[in-house]
């Protein structure tokens, strides 16, 4: 776990390191260090360097972590509360919600900036969580909304909610003129421009990812069913809400700073569980890091690879996810494997 | 002997005057995307299917035989009354095309459109239009000239047109070209939609005497990261997303562009009026004027 | 391992699903250290009543009483320290140990953030060698047989130390030697550690070599109540489970044994 923590911060100083505009690795410590003032030497970098580096990489590689993070912390909650490796974070709605939102808020001719969002993330946001409250209330039933239930309604909504999209997008002509954009949000890209941004998510994101570890124990119980974790002596309803809330509040976040990305969220907490075991209490913190690792690499060749365009993170998650968790499969022996 | 040559003089005469009235027949048309035009003689009935093709049937004045446009032209007046057809996107409606028995259809497209395919199998020829660049709107002005029988009437604009490009690339010759950026789409701030290689404003960016910056780019519309424009430091910046909401503030606002140049040298100019500077139609030269203040202010005063 | 004494009182509980089946007018009580065993045909409530004592449904009407306790006022967390339950159905869709799964029984002890649990870590090992299948500690519980499985469970259930243990037919789907297996444990926690059992049961035979207070259940109700003689008669099963039988008597211990009589002989 130690290990995993180092490496996010190597990861992370490796990705700042990288872009288009050459800047040390060195000097970019030394940045750092000055920042927090324990270097005083200002001199060996260009003020356009450290502009470059604290207004525009370092917000962005944050946001990139806290984006991997948050989906596999998510991931990870989805897949123990619905008992079912093939969960991901958006499978009760919350992609279809935001994409929802996002079409709508690029119909709108307004300009809004809260927080350093616009309208669109924020209409993101709202939309994922939205959505996950209409499939809640729907799969609730004499006080209790049963597991299958909500999956079921998790894939109404989504249906209908993309086909609602795919309407908007045959019918109007102004998101016409936006389908380059409402393409991009759907591939998925880092898009982080101001730090109010991540001074925003990051409180959200993190404390979220300390609190599920309180709830690590009652995820492991949750393994053995509804009806038996009531007899192990959780409060199977309440515990749901609260999984089901702070699971799609990351996501929501992600999605407001990373737009849809797959692939992460499905696939980081069934690598962590081959390595480490279905504990919960190690799968979470190891989840979120290397989810956080990941991401900030998966974005790292984004940008550079075919630099100066850029390829959408979410195909590079897959593209390197991918194999690395076919080989990873084919080291584990174990017929039950996650 | 004079009788034998005056007899072959007029025998070859009368034989030349044959064959060159033969070779006389016009020489076949091709649109833009190079198909062979086959034209049952001059159109009385014309759909235009995009506000360029409009405004350039207009100005060759013949808007008396437009019957119907698509639901985008709105330039000039006369033309907005004008039945409409249905817009590019999703698909015109064919039925409203057909239903106006056009002999012909002016089309819009750099690739073939599939709706053409089916307009030409119900006997509806299809010219499609694909200008590249100004130069390529004054040859589009010319064909329909030829196509519809004004032939004077184009070559009028078309001169007119070509004037005025001769007179702006003229004055901006020789002077330092700067760097110039041409924004589409700024939703997200920290990746905006640039103009590429390519498209249709490279092409304008250089007749009025810059350098798109953003023609190191993958296609003619990609997104541009923060830090790659700060690298490629564009002297002025063209908003094309005003209607958005973009404002020459919230550029000025973003992270990390205070160090951009125009951002400094506050030379970003959003367009007011689209059609003027997009539309590949008659009006694109006094677009072009205006981007030609706006790149070299200096020289149009 | 228990400390205290546990009873269940189950007092006019009346209860129905939504879909109509009710339970009528339950009293039952069970006075600590016994071990009773729940019989009756399909459908006719014990599963409900069952879930009715662990607190997981609650009556409509009448109380349900642990150890002098009303379940109403307790929270799950209190209900799951005392009752234990092995349900019918148990899969994980996920690769735990044995040895993850019996701890899963210390949950109810659990507080907030626990890195090792050392006593709650002896106490799952023990209830492991109680069920004796401490050699499987690290296997896959999802690579076991059913009648490992099974015993596993238990264990989970022990963990809990519960002083009223609540079992659904913890003998279907076993081969003999299994089933008896399971039972035996049962007496012995009954017998050595005064751990109160209730189980649901379909076999009625084994249900009289093991149980020593028999309630038959028919359409929601108490239909008798008493030991394995006063039950298993030929009357009462012909009424609740319309089937004749003869009852005869086990060679060894003397209870009712029956002989199923089938129509055509």
């Amino acid at each position: 776990m130690f290990g995993l923590a180092i490496a996010v911060i190597a990861v992370m100083l490796l990705s700042v390191s990288v872009g288009p505009i050459k800047i040390s690795v060195m000097d970019i410590a030394k940045m750092l260090l000055h920042k927090i003032g324990l270097y005083g030497n200002t001199s060996g970098w260009q003020p356009t360097q450290e502009t470059i580096v604290f207004q525009v990489r370092l917000p962005r590689v944050i946001g990139a972590a806290l984006v991997g993070a948050a989906l596999s912390t998510a991931g990870v909650l989805f897949q123990g509360l619905l008992r079912n490796p093939m969960a991901d974070p958006y499978v009760i709605g919350t992609a279809a919600g935001a994409a929802f939102g996002a079409a709508l808020a690029m119909l709108l001719p307004l300009s809004v900036v809260f927080y350093g969002f616009g309208l669109v993330p924020i209409a993101a946001f709202l939309g994922a969580l939205g959505s996950v409250l209409i499939v809640y209330r729907l799969a609730r039933f004499g006080g209790k909304a049963p597991i299958v239930s909500m999956l079921l309604a998790g894939f109404v909504v989504s249906s209908f909610l993309v086909a609602i999209v795919m309407l908007l997008l045959t019918m109007s002509d102004r998101l016409g003129l936006k389908l380059q954009q409402v393409f991009s949000f759907l591939m998925g890209g880092i898009s982080v421009t101001y730090w109010q941004q991540i001074t925003v998510i990051a409180p959200l994101v993190i404390i979220s990812i300390v609190v599920t570890r309180f709830f690590a124990g009652h995820l492991n119980g949750f393994s053995v069913g509804e009806e038996g974790a009531a007899y192990l002596g959780i409060n199977v309803e309440r515990e749901k809400i609260i999984i089901l809330g702070i699971g799609s509040l990351l996501t929501a976040c992600a999605v407001s700073i990373g737009g849809l990305i797959g692939f992460v969220g499905l696939i980081m907490p069934h690598a962590m569980r081959l390595i480490l075991g279905p504990d919960h209490r190690f799968l979470l913190p190891a989840s979120a890091l290397a989810g956080a690792s990941f991401l900030m690499l998966a974005d790292l060749l984004a940008r550079t690879l075919l630099n100066p365009a850029e390829i959408p993170v979410g195909v590079l998650t897959a593209l390197i996810g991918a194999p690395f968790f076919i080989y990873l499969l084919r080291r584990t022996r174990r017929e039950y494997a996650f | 002997m004079k009788k034998f040559l005056l007899f072959v003089v007029v025998l070859s005469m009368l034989l030349t005057t044959a064959v060159g009235c033969s070779s006389n027949k016009p020489a076949p048309l091709t649109d833009d995307l190079g198909r062979t035009l086959v034209l049952k003689g001059v159109p009385q009935k014309i759909v235009s299917l995009a506000p360029s093709s409009t405004e350039i049937l207009f100005a060759l004045g013949l808007g008396s035989k437009v019957v119907g446009t698509d639901d985008d032209s709105n330039y000039p007046a006369a033309a907005t009354t004008l039945p409409h057809v249905g817009s590019g996107y999703p698909s015109f409606s064919i039925e409203t095309i057909v239903s106006l028995k056009p002999d012909m259809v002016v089309a819009f497209g750099y690739s073939l459109p599939d709706y053409v395919t089916k307009l030409e199998n119900l006997g509806i020829p299809v010219v499609v239009l694909a200008p590249k660049g100004v130069n390529g709107v004054i040859s589009d002005i010319s064909l329909i000239g030829k196509i519809t029988g004004a032939i004077s009437q184009a070559k009028t604009l078309t001169t007119s047109i070509q004037n005025s490009l001769n007179n702006i690339e003229s004055r901006v010759k020789g002077v330092t070209i700067p760097r110039v950026l041409w924004e589409f789409d700024g939703t997200d701030p920290s990746k905006p939609w640039i103009a590429g290689p390519g498209s249709f404003n490279d092409s304008m960016i250089t007749l009025a005497g810059g350098q798109n910056a953003g023609d190191i780019g993958p296609t003619s519309s990609w997104q541009m990261s923060t830090e790659d424009i700060i690298k490629a430091d564009p002297q002025i910046i063209i908003l094309d997303d005003y209607q958005f909401g973009v404002t020459v503030q919230s550029v000025e606002q973003r992270p990390g562009w205070s160090t951009i140049t125009a951002v400094k040298n506050g030379a970003i100019y959003p367009i007011t009026d689209s059609d003027l500077i997009d539309r590949p139609g008659p009006r694109v030269i006094d677009g072009l004027q205006i981007l030609a203040q706006d790149i070299h202010p200096e020289l149009f005063k | 391992m228990p400390s205290e004494p546990t009873d269940l009182l189950l007092q006019d509980v009346s209860f129905s699903y939504s879909g109509g089946f009710a339970l009528h007018n339950i009293n039952l009580f069970v006075p600590t250290g016994q071990m009773a065993g729940l019989l009756g045909p399909n459908g006719s409530g014990k599963t409900t009543l069952l879930k009715l004592a662990t607190g997981v449904l609650t009556p409509a009407d009448g109380n349900v009483l642990v150890g002098g306790e009303n379940l109403r006022k307790l929270s799950r967390r209190e209900v799951a320290q005392k009752i234990a339950v092995v349900p019918q159905q148990f899969d994980i869709p996920f690769a735990y140990t044995v040895e993850e799964v019996v701890l899963l029984g210390r949950t109810p002890f659990v507080r907030g953030l626990i890195g090792d649990d050392k006593k709650g870590l002896q106490i799952a090992i023990t209830a492991l060698d109680a069920a004796g299948m401490i050699e499987f500690r690290n296997r896959y519980f999802n690579e076991l047989s059913g009648g490992e499985r099974q015993k596993v469970v238990l264990a989970m259930a022990l963990a809990q130390e519960p002083t009223l243990l609540l079992l659904d037919e913890p003998t279907a789907h076993l081969d003999i030697a299994h089933q008896i297996e399971i039972l035996e444990l049962l007496r012995k926690l009954n017998r050595d550690k005064k751990v109160t059992v209730v189980a649901a049961m379909h076999d009625l035979n084994l249900s009289a070599l093991y149980f020593d207070r028999l309630v038959l259940m028919d359409h929601g109700s108490i239909f008798a109540d008493g030991s394995p003689d006063a039950v298993i008669t030929k009357e009462i099963i012909f009424n609740v489970f319309s089937a004749s039988v003869e009852v005869s008597r086990h060679p060894k211990t003397l209870v009712p044994q029956i002989m199923i009589l089938p129509p055509n002989h």
